[in-house]
């Protein structure tokens, strides 16, 4: 009897010790590598010029917005251009400054930092439609069903995160920032989950935030031990000068990956990964620097290099 | 009399440098800094008045993240 009670005791302990934190952790993400797995273009080649927006569907295929050659493209899984489409101007489908890009479903959705407007593209790369915006757009990200986010920037407006169905008409809005912080410094980069939540890593200040869509706060983060961008004075404008955070994604197993900006320790190249309740899990580090992070659906993952001149896809490798 | 148009020379000489020093000041010498100084100096983006402002506001957020050297 006795020795049953004991062992009794002991499985109960055992399943209790299990359950701890401590325990669970051994389960926990500790280490990330990325493996290159494709790199398109280079110094010597003349496929892409200055990358700005990337996007990949679920057959494998990448679309990318080219700054310098006014352009977007399509390439296939090993990387071979397939098509390309735009070309300098203000006529329906170019552009004079691509930047954003995404997708979902069968639609492409691109911006050019001078329009109010979002730019529709099948995956053809047929040009469709203009999706009208209130302002001009800092980021974008498609939700499904027809339906954009897009943060934009009001000149004396708090920051807000807008979500657009295919006309244009404002579905709902995030107020995500402080009123009166300055020009710019409410700038940032999202990325939605799916189920209702926002990320946001802001440009010009330490923070990584997420939200429900209806506007409440869950946590927020600082990954840079709360360091502060300078300040420039330009005419009258006084403007923040280093970027924290350049990027924001999503890998589908629910980690959060942030890019350091300038003023992280190996600028534009540090990766943060992030549990979904803001926990810092581990760092990893980009070869080259990036402005971005995309990571697709395959949970590939997407960053510059050459300054813009190359494209680089990596497995991640999780440990 | 040449003594004094040599001061006066001197004067206006040291007066223009100092003039140029701080024009030199004010002209921002990083790459998106002075693309910001320009957009808002630019006669047609200035006639635009807040939009103007914005559309140059926006293109420094946009060359902090993609231009400016890390």
């Amino acid at each position: 009897m006795k020795l049953r009670t004991l062992f009794v005791g002991a499985v109960v302990v055992a399943a209790a010790l299990a359950g701890t934190p401590a325990a669970r952790g051994s389960d926990r993400l500790r280490h990330i590598v990325l493996e290159e797995v494709l790199s398109i273009g280079g110094l010597n080649e003349e496929t892409l010029f200055q990358w700005t927006g990337v996007a990949a569907d679920d057959e494998g295929f990448i679309y990318v917005l080219d700054a310098m050659d006014y352009s977007l493209k399509k390439f296939d899984v090993r990387g071979k251009l397939l098509k390309k489409t735009g070309g300098k101007g203000q006529g329906p489908g170019e552009f004079m400054a691509p930047r954003l890009l995404d997708g979902s479903g069968d639609s492409l959705y691109a911006t050019d930092q001078n329009i109010a407007a979002i730019f529709v593209f099948d995956r053809n790369l047929e040009f469709k439609r203009m999706i009208p915006c209130p302002s001009l757009i800092e980021h974008l990200k498609a939700l499904g069903d027809g339906r954009v986010a897009v943060s934009v920037l009001g000149f004396q407006e708090p920051g807000r995160i807008l979500i657009l169905n295919g006309e244009g008409k404002l579905l709902s809005e995030l107020a995500y920032a402080d009123k009166g912080s300055g020009p710019l410094m409410d700038s940032i980069s999202f990325v939605p989950d799916g189920r209702g939540h926002f990320y946001l890593a802001y440009l010009f200040q330490d923070r990584v935030e997420k939200w429900t869509v209806e506007g409440k706060r869950l946590w927020g983060a600082k990954l840079l031990g709360g360091k502060k961008t300078g300040t420039k004075k330009i005419a009258s404008f006084v403007l923040p000068g280093e970027t924290c955070l350049k990027g924001i994604a999503l890998d589908g197993r629910g980690h959060v990956f942030v890019l350091g900006g300038r003023l992280a320790k190996n600028p534009s190249r540090d990766v943060f990964v992030l549990s979904q309740d803001g926990e810092l899990l581990t760092t990893c580090t980009l070869p080259d620097t990036s402005h971005c992070l995309y990571i697709d659906r395959a949970h590939f993952l997407y960053a510059r290099g050459d300054d813009g001149i190359t494209l680089k896809k990596y497995r991640i490798v999780y440990e | 009399m040449y003594k004094t148009a040599g001061v006066f020379i001197l004067i206006l000489l040291l007066l223009s440098g100092l003039a140029l020093g701080l024009r030199a000041e004010d002209i921002p010498s990083n790459i998106c800094e002075r693309a910001f100084f320009d957009c808002l100096n630019d006669p047609m983006i200035s006639s635009w008045a807040a939009y103007g402002t914005l559309y140059c506001l926006v293109g420094y957020g946009f060359c902090k993240k993609y231009i400016d050297p890390a």
